[in-house]
């Protein structure tokens, strides 16, 4: 047991360590920046305390970033599970065998697609002249939709492909978790007079709840790092109605002001909520699951 | 009236043909076994009762009504499966009530009906809690009463104690004979154990490769077993066997030639039968005058409790007995049997298809 025990520590330390300097040096440094005044272009930094962070609250800018954020993981989180658990449904029911397996195939392609790609093609399927989207809207309605421009839809457009790509995928792995579940309680279900809609609300899907829980969370980690995608879709237009806390830093930091401290102030706020957000939901399920 | 009708069925699996135009017509309130080696097609059948599986050709009905397309959910039946197949992560309560809750019944209809059968089953101290904290006795008394408190036409049971620990299968074996006795529901119920079958069943179903082989009540099938497959399958040991040529009531066997001068039956048409008698009708001294007499030598005995089995060599062919524990003869002595011929059958060694004439 001991020999054991000092083994793992010999194997598990050098990664650790590189892990360490890896995550902890920028994440330091970052909340020392936090707490100058340091600009781009501007020599002298000074210490100024909570200043960056006292502004943040009162910067409209940046709680309309906070509440796109919101919107943003709520749409795609959402959205993902629902596709996800409808498609795997549907091809459970309708499919089989090789069809099945060629579909599945299928599906996973959007998720391999580097996002940068999935970003450019969707753009210019969306552009109001060229974009096959509009080509069928504007033989009905005389008029493109200007999916990418328009205050209504800007977001909503965004979201739709980040849920082509990972509910399609989740899709895939929902339905090769209903394929090993066993057959009898369906049966069972079926006997007991249930619809086939009711034999999976209140029999298949909640079979499944621990690992729709765990990939819940795992696209609530991956919608954190959208940025990629709606920088080259957007850049967080029209105005700012696209413009995510990371996308406002971004510009903040680099492209409008080079406000490297308040830039920082904000990734110090963003890291600290999701740790706590995170914490209070694992938490949170655990106790649900273990009731 | 819940009667089942089966009419022709068929099963086919793509190229693969399981059951071949199978009769049975059940009668209200009987308790039929489908008894059977493993593989012979009696889950599918059942299966087909229930729904669970397209019936290829042939039709169905249930109490009177054409259901051979019907859904599960619409034919009346209730199903205990072998697994168990309780929802897992539903209480025991909610297990119970589902079924209720799809026919939109009531609250309070729901609250008594359950209650009704809880008490009956004995869970009432289970009632909150999930499957997986729970015995596979207790299991499958869920899911009985799961079946029960649907008032179903039909109950249906696909080898409901083959997980269960003998003593727990004996207890439950007779707690299902009594819910049969006081509810009287009509009930097919699936086993490869003859014991549940012999003390379950009105009448049993014998089965062999998707046929029904012999359909009769536990002591027709035993006493007069319609073919060599039944007489093989069932008793525990097995009956011995003698292939034989006949000339008149002349036997010719390995064990010599018996005279079956005191029995009834058909002479077969191809002159080759095998003779059939339990090890427990035979016997170390003389019941009877016309008792048929062989000599051998006990080669092994395997000691039963209250019975002995010997297995006794008479010239090269082995042939096993039960015996009082106290009458046994120990091995390799020198030991004479007495074959009691109102007990022997004979059967065609072609077609397999037993001679006596009762
Ligand atoms: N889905 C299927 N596809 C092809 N063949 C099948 C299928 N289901 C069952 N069979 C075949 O049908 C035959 C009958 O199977 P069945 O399950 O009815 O046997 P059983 O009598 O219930 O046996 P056991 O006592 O082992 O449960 C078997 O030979 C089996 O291989
Ligand atoms: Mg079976």
């Amino acid at each position: 047991m001991k020999a054991k025990s000092h083994i793992n520590k010999v194997f598990l330390g050098p990664p650790l360590f590189v892990l360490a300097v890896l995550a902890l040096v920028p994440t330091i440094a970052a909340i020392i920046i936090s707490f100058q005044n340091k600009e781009l272009g501007r020599r002298g930094t000074s210490f100024v305390g909570f200043e960056n962070y006292i502004n943040l609250f009162s910067d409209r800018r940046f709680s309309n970033a906070m509440k796109v954020s919101l919107q943003w993981e709520a749409i795609t989180v959402i959205g993902t599970m629902i596709v996800a658990i409808l498609v795997a449904i549907l091809l459970f029911e309708t499919t089989r065998g090789r069809t099945r397996a060629i579909i599945s195939t299928l599906l996973i392609v959007p998720v391999l697609l580097p996002r940068v790609t999935a970003a450019f093609v969707w753009k210019f399927m969306f552009n109001p002249l060229l974009g096959v989207i509009n080509y069928p809207i504007k033989e009905l309605t005389g008029a493109p939709i200007e999916f990418l421009s328009n205050i209504q839809t800007a977001l909503i457009s965004v979201a739709v492909v980040d849920i082509w790509q990972w509910g399609l995928f989740f899709a895939v792995i929902l339905l090769k978790l209903l394929e090993t579940l066993p057959k009898e309680p369906f049966e069972a279900a079926r006997i007991d007079k249930a619809r086939t809609w009711e034999i999976y609300a209140y029999v298949a899907i909640p079979m499944l709840a621990a690992p729709l829980i765990s990939l819940t969370f795992v696209k609530m980690v991956e919608s954190l790092r959208s940025f990629d995608l709606i920088y080259v879709m957007t850049r967080g237009g029209p105005g700012i109605v696209t413009e995510t806390l990371d996308m406002y830093a971004f510009n903040q930091g680099f492209v409008e002001s080079g406000r490297i401290s308040y830039a920082s102030a904000m990734a110090v706020l963003m890291l600290l909520t999701t740790i706590i957000t995170f914490t209070v939901l694992f938490k949170w399920v655990r106790k649900w699951q273990t009731a | 009236m819940s009667n089942i009708t089966c009419k022709k069925l068929t099963k086919k699996y793509a190229d693969l043909q399981v059951v071949h135009g199978f009769d049975l017509e059940v009668k209200d309130e009987e308790f039929i076994v489908f008894l059977g080696p493993s593989g012979c097609g009696k889950s599918t059948i059942l299966r087909m009762l229930a729904g669970l599986e397209d019936i290829t050709t042939g039709t169905l009905e249930i109490g009177g009504r054409d259901v051979t397309t019907a859904e599960p959910g619409e034919r009346g039946v209730a199903m205990v499966f072998q697994n168990y197949a309780l929802y897992p992560h539903m209480t025991v309560r909610k297990n119970i009530a589902f079924g209720l809750r799809r026919s939109g019944l009531s609250a309070e209809e729901i609250d008594t009906k359950v209650n009704d059968v809880v008490q009956m089953l004995a869970l009432a101290p289970y009632l909150d809690r999930k499957p997986a904290q729970m015995s596979g006795g207790q299991q499958q008394r869920v899911a009985i009463a799961r079946a029960i408190v649907k008032t179903p036409e039909v109950f249906l049971f696909d080898e409901p104690l083959s997980n269960l620990d003998a003593k727990l299968r004996q207890q439950l074996r007779v707690e299902i004979a009594k819910l049969h006795k006081k509810l009287k529901t009509t009930t097919v119920f699936v086993t490869h154990d003859q014991l549940e079958a012999m003390t379950l069943a009105d009448r049993i179903v014998l089965m062999n490769a998707g046929n029904a082989e012999q359909i009769g009540t536990p002591q027709e099938i035993y006493t007069k077993p319609r073919t060599l497959f039944v007489a093989d399958f069932i008793g525990s040991p097995s009956m011995n066997f003698l292939p034989s040529t006949m000339e008149g009531p002349a036997a010719k066997t390995s064990v010599g030639i018996l005279t079956l001068d005191a029995m009834d039956f058909t002479p077969s048409t191809s002159g080759s039968a095998t003779l059939g008698i339990r090890p427990q009708n035979i016997s170390l001294v003389r019941q009877n005058d016309s008792d048929l007499v062989l000599n051998g030598t006990v080669v092994f005995t395997e000691y039963l409790g209250n019975e002995v089995m010997m297995v006794v060599d008479c010239a090269g062919t082995e042939i096993s007995i039960v015996v009082d524990a106290p009458n046994a003869v120990a091995e390799g002595i020198e030991t004479t049997l007495y074959l009691a011929q109102e007990f022997l059958h004979v059967f065609d060694s072609e077609s397999g298809l037993r001679l006596n004439n009762d």
